[in-house]
């Protein structure tokens, strides 16, 4: 049935689906680079493709910034979702002028703080932001010796764990995540001065608690 | 009111390490003790090099403050799930299905207040106007009606 004659039709059938191909992957890398208001941009048009690249490239900041503020990766997945929910309610009033990363970070801060205080019940959120479980800044003295300092991740990590929130909030975002000082006053709704303030603070508790001799348990 | 000596060199230990803080801020990632800019970071007269090389606390202070930012800037982050991802693309979906629900209430509300009007009070059966008055009810139904319908379809194709 198929003569010489006949294979032309199937053989532009095949070229045509192929050439379909290309552009659907040329469209999808051309998404995928667009600007962040470009994004929000298609997002309200009605393009969800938009939004989940949106989603795809600032889940895992999200995440993290989630998880450092509740340390339990079951509250930081929830919570993850709730931000990208609310951001998503919430993107017909965003202001395209500004940037959305400190926005979404807002949101997500927000979120875990809120959930954080509703678990702890009536604790205002700044009790809650200021509650310290032990630090104080050290006195020069008690750093200032000639002694071995090494500092694990782990033990940075426990470290920051015994930090008010309100200052391992400025410290993950600058020294983890390397936002800027202007991103982070956004962030954590303050002043430049305050969050230099902040992490002023919360460098010299860390520095304290990692110097502090470990006990090891038997 | 007098300033002593040890007020004094606490003062420019404090304002040096005020500095050399803003930066590492400045320089961020790759920042390593003995850095270029410390030598051109100038309080009263005097490097911020020549200080630290001098002066026991401050070199302390600054080896201990940049192992820990070093350290801190190779924290393990950790990979979202595409499980999660999917789970955030549904509720958006999710979600768009609740605000079209929403919006078709509001319109199938709005027919229907249209038609009872044109019903009871539009003298419908009665004349021209009347059957006029029909005919642009139902058109009306029959735009609205496609303005909901088309929306999630296309919704549907790009999820």
């Amino acid at each position: 049935m198929l003569g010489s004659g006949s294979l032309w039709p199937q053989r532009k059938l095949t070229q045509t689906w192929t050439m379909g191909q290309v552009n659907n992957q040329r469209n999808a890398t051309e998404i995928t680079i667009l600007a962040d208001a470009d994004l929000v941009g298609k997002t309200r048009s009605g393009d969800n493709k938009a939004f989940e690249v949106l989603v795809r490239r600032y889940q895992k900041l999200v995440y993290n910034v989630i998880y450092q503020m509740t340390r339990n990766h079951e509250s930081a997945s929830d919570l993850t979702q709730d931000t990208f929910l609310k951001s998503y309610r919430a993107l017909p009033g965003f202001d395209t002028t500004k940037s959305f990363k400190p926005w979404l970070l807002k949101i997500a801060t927000n979120t875990s703080l809120n959930s954080i205080r509703d678990r702890k019940g009536q604790q205002s959120l700044d009790e809650l932001l200021e509650a310290n479980p032990q630090a104080e800044p050290a006195s020069a003295q008690d750093l200032e010796q000639e002694v071995e300092w090494r500092v694990s991740q782990h033990q940075l990590f426990e470290a920051l764990g015994q930090l008010p929130m309100q200052q391992r909030r400025v410290f993950v975002l600058r020294y983890q995540h390397d936002l800027p000082y202007e991103e982070i006053a956004d962030v954590s709704e303050l002043s430049v001065s305050s969050v230099k303030s902040l992490l002023f603070r919360a460098r010299e508790n860390l520095r304290k608690i990692l110097s502090e001799p470990v006990v090891i348990s038997k | 009111m007098v300033i002593t000596m040890d007020e004094s060199k606490h003062n420019k230990c404090d304002q040096i390490r005020e500095q050399l803080i803003e930066l590492v801020d400045r320089e961020s990632i790759g920042v390593t003790p003995g850095n270029s800019g410390m030598e051109t970071l100038l309080v009263d007269g005097e490097s911020a090099k020549e200080h630290v090389e001098n002066c026991s606390a401050c070199r302390i202070w600054k080896d201990q403050t940049l192992e820990m930012i070093d350290v801190a800037h190779s924290l393990p982050q950790f990979d979202v799930s595409e499980s999660l991802t999917q789970s955030i693309l549904r509720g958006v979906e999710q979600e768009d299905r609740v605000k079209q629900h929403r919006l078709a209430w509001v319109v199938y509300g709005s027919a229907l207040s249209l038609f009872l009007y044109v019903l009871l009070f539009g003298d419908a059966y009665e004349s021209v106007w009347g059957i006029g008055s029909w005919i642009v009810g139902l058109g009306t139904m029959i735009v609205l009606k496609m303005i909901v319908t088309e929306h999630p379809k296309k919704e549907r194709q790009v999820i």
